[in-house]
C-alpha cells in the first residue's frame, strides 16, 4: 500500500499549497430563504456562485415586480408611474424582502454589484426607505470596500433624505453610463434633470433609455417623457 | 510516446462515434435555448446571466462525457478482452493507460469547444463585450473536469464497478467546490473530534474551487492564482491519480 500512502502525501503537498494560494471565501451570513435554499445550495454545490447569485437576482426582480399580497389575499394593484410617488406605481408595498434577498444575492457573488446597486436604488428612491438601503449598501461595501458606485449611492441617499436633488445628480452623474447603473436609477436621474430645469440633459438622458434599455417599461416611460418634453 | 499518441488518436476516433457525445450535444442546445428565456426574466443582466447559465451547463454537459468515459473505457476493454489486443503488442500498461485517458479528455474537449462555439455565437447575438475573459473561465471548467476523470478513471479500476466510480467522482465534485467552506469550518469550527473527517477531506479532495475561475469574481480579495500555479496544481492532481490506476492496472491479470 506503499503507492497509496505516497498519492495521499502528494495530494496533501498540493492541498496544503492550494490553501496558501487562494483564502477562503466571504461566508454566506445571511443563512438561506425558504424560497430559493434549495436551488442556492445545489448550484453552490455544484461550483456556481455566479449562477446562484442571477438565479436570486431574476427571483427579486419577479418579486419587486409583481404587486404585493395583502393579508386578505388581495394584491395592490400597480398604478400608473407617477415620478413624484415611484412607490404608489409598485403598489405601495413595503417590499419587506427587498433588502435580505439583495444580500442574500451579495453572499453569493459579492461582485455582483447590480443586484446591491437596483435593491438600494429602489428602496431609496421607489420605496422612500433610505435606511434599508443604506444597509444593503454597508453590507455590499464590507465586502468590495473600493466600488466607488456604492461610495457615491450611499453620498446620493444622503442628499435625497435631505431633498437635495441638484446634490443627488452631481453624486449620481459620474455612474449613468456604467453597465452596472440600474435603468431606474438613469430614469430618476433623467427626471431629477426635469425638475431641477435641465430639459436638454434630460432629454438626452431620456432618449438613451429609450434607445438602450431592454425593459420595455422604461422604454415606454421615456417615450412619455420625452413627448412631455417635446410639448 | 508515440504509442501514446496512437492510443490516444484511436481512443478519440472511438469516442466521437459513440452516441453519447451527440446526446450531450444536443442537450447542451436545449439548455443555452432555455438559458436564453432565463436571460430575459434577468432583464438588464442578460448576457450576465446567458454567460453563467451557458457556461456552466457545457461544464456540466463535459463533466458527464468526461465520468462516463473515464469510468468505462478500462472496464469495457477488460470485459471485451479487447485489451488482449493492446497489451499483447509492446504496449507498457502506463502507456495504455495515459494513452486511453488522453484520447478521452481529447473528446471531451472537442465537444465542450463545440458547445462553447454556439454559446459565444449567442452570447454576441445578444451583445455580449466582456468583461467576463470567456478563454480562460472556459480553460478553468475543462481543467476541472480533467482533475475529476482522471480520479473516476483511478476509481473505476479500484472498485470495478462503473456506479461507484461515477457516485464517487459526483461526490468528491461536490466537495471540491466546497473546500473553501470545509476550511472555514476546521478553522472556526468549535468541535475538534467532529471536525475530524472533514480535516482529512481536506487534504484529499481536489480543490476545484481554485480551478473555479468562472466563480472567480465571487472573491474579491487576497492574491488570484496564477495560470503556471493552477496549471501545475491540475496536472500534478491528475499525475498523482493516473499513476495511482497505472499501480492497480499493473496488478490486475489479464
Amino acid at each position: 500500500m506503499g503507492w497509496a500512502g505516497a498519492a495521499l502525501v502528494l495530494c496533501l503537498i498540493l492541498n496544503a499549497l492550494a490553501a496558501q494560494v487562494r483564502p477562503t471565501l466571504f461566508p454566506m451570513r445571511q443563512g438561506l430563504s425558504g424560497e430559493g435554499a434549495l436551488e442556492t445550495a445545489a448550484l453552490v454545490s455544484l461550483g456556481m456562485r455566479r449562477l446562484a447569485a442571477d438565479v436570486g437576482l431574476v427571483r427579486l426582480l419577479v418579486y419587486y415586480g409583481s404587486s404585493e399580497a395583502e393579508p386578505d389575499g388581495h394584491g395592490h394593484g400597480h398604478e400608473p408611474f407617477d415620478p413624484e410617488h415611484p412607490e404608489e406605481s409598485w403598489g405601495g408595498g413595503r417590499y419587506a424582502e427587498l433588502g435580505p434577498r439583495a444580500l442574500r444575492i451579495l453572499d453569493a457573488d459579492p461582485a455582483f454589484s447590480y443586484a446591491a446597486l437596483f435593491a438600494a436604488g429602489a428602496l431609496a428612491f421607489n420605496l422612500n426607505r433610505p435606511d434599508d438601503a443604506l444597509r444593503v449598501l454597508d453590507y455590499a461595501l464590507s465586502r468590495d470596500p473600493r466600488n466607488h458606485e456604492y461610495q457615491a449611492y450611499v453620498a446620493a441617499i444622503g442628499f435625497h433624505k435631505h431633498g437635495d436633488a441638484q446634490g443627488v445628480i452631481k453624486r449620481l452623474e459620474p455612474f449613468l453610463g456604467s453597465a452596472d447603473c440600474p435603468v431606474m436609477i438613469r430614469h430618476m436621474v433623467a427626471f431629477l434633470y426635469e425638475r431641477t430645469g435641465q430639459r436638454r440633459r434630460a432629454a438626452e438622458l431620456y432618449r438613451g433609455i429609450f434607445e438602450t434599455s431592454k425593459d420595455p417599461g422604461y422604454r415606454g416611460l421615456a417615450a412619455a417623457a420625452l413627448k412631455r418634453l417635446a410639448d | 510516446m508515440r504509442n501514446i499518441a496512437i492510443l490516444a488518436w484511436t481512443g478519440w476516433q472511438e469516442n466521437l462515434r459513440r452516441r453519447f457525445y451527440l446526446v450531450s450535444l444536443a442537450f447542451a442546445g436545449v439548455f443555452l435555448y432555455m438559458s436564453l428565456i432565463l436571460g430575459v426574466l434577468a432583464v438588464e443582466q442578460e448576457t450576465r446571466v446567458l454567460f453563467d447559465f451557458g457556461l456552466g451547463f457545457i461544464e456540466l454537459m463535459g463533466l458527464a462525457g468526461a465520468l462516463y468515459g473515464a469510468t468505462t473505457v478500462v472496464l469495457r476493454e477488460m470485459e471485451t478482452k479487447t485489451v488482449y489486443l493492446v497489451l499483447s503488442r509492446p504496449v507498457g500498461r502506463g502507456e495504455y493507460l495515459v494513452g486511453r485517458f488522453v484520447g478521452l479528455m481529447l473528446s471531451v474537449l472537442c465537444s465542450m469547444a463545440l458547445m462553447a462555439a454556439f454559446h459565444l455565437v449567442i452570447l454576441k447575438a445578444k451583445g455580449w463585450q466582456g468583461p467576463e475573459p470567456y478563454l480562460a473561465c472556459f480553460c478553468g471548467a475543462f481543467l476541472k473536469v480533467l482533475v475529476t476523470a482522471s480520479l473516476a478513471m483511478f476509481l473505476a479500476i479500484f472498485s470495478s464497478s462503473v456506479l461507484t466510480a461515477g457516485v464517487i467522482s459526483g461526490v468528491i465534485w461536490t466537495l471540491g467546490h466546497f473546500l473553501p467552506e470545509i476550511r472555514f469550518l476546521i478553522t472556526h469550527g468549535a468541535s475538534r473530534p467532529l471536525l475530524a473527517p472533514l480535516h482529512l477531506l481536506s487534504w484529499v479532495v481536489p480543490d476545484l474551487q481554485l480551478l473555479n475561475l468562472r466563480d472567480r469574481a465571487a472573491s474579491l480579495s487576497g492574491p488570484e492564482a496564477g495560470w503556471a500555479w493552477l496549471l501545475c496544481y491540475a496536472a500534478l492532481y491528475c499525475a498523482v491519480w493516473l499513476s495511482s490506476a497505472w499501480v492497480l492496472l499493473r496488478r490486475k491479470e489479464f
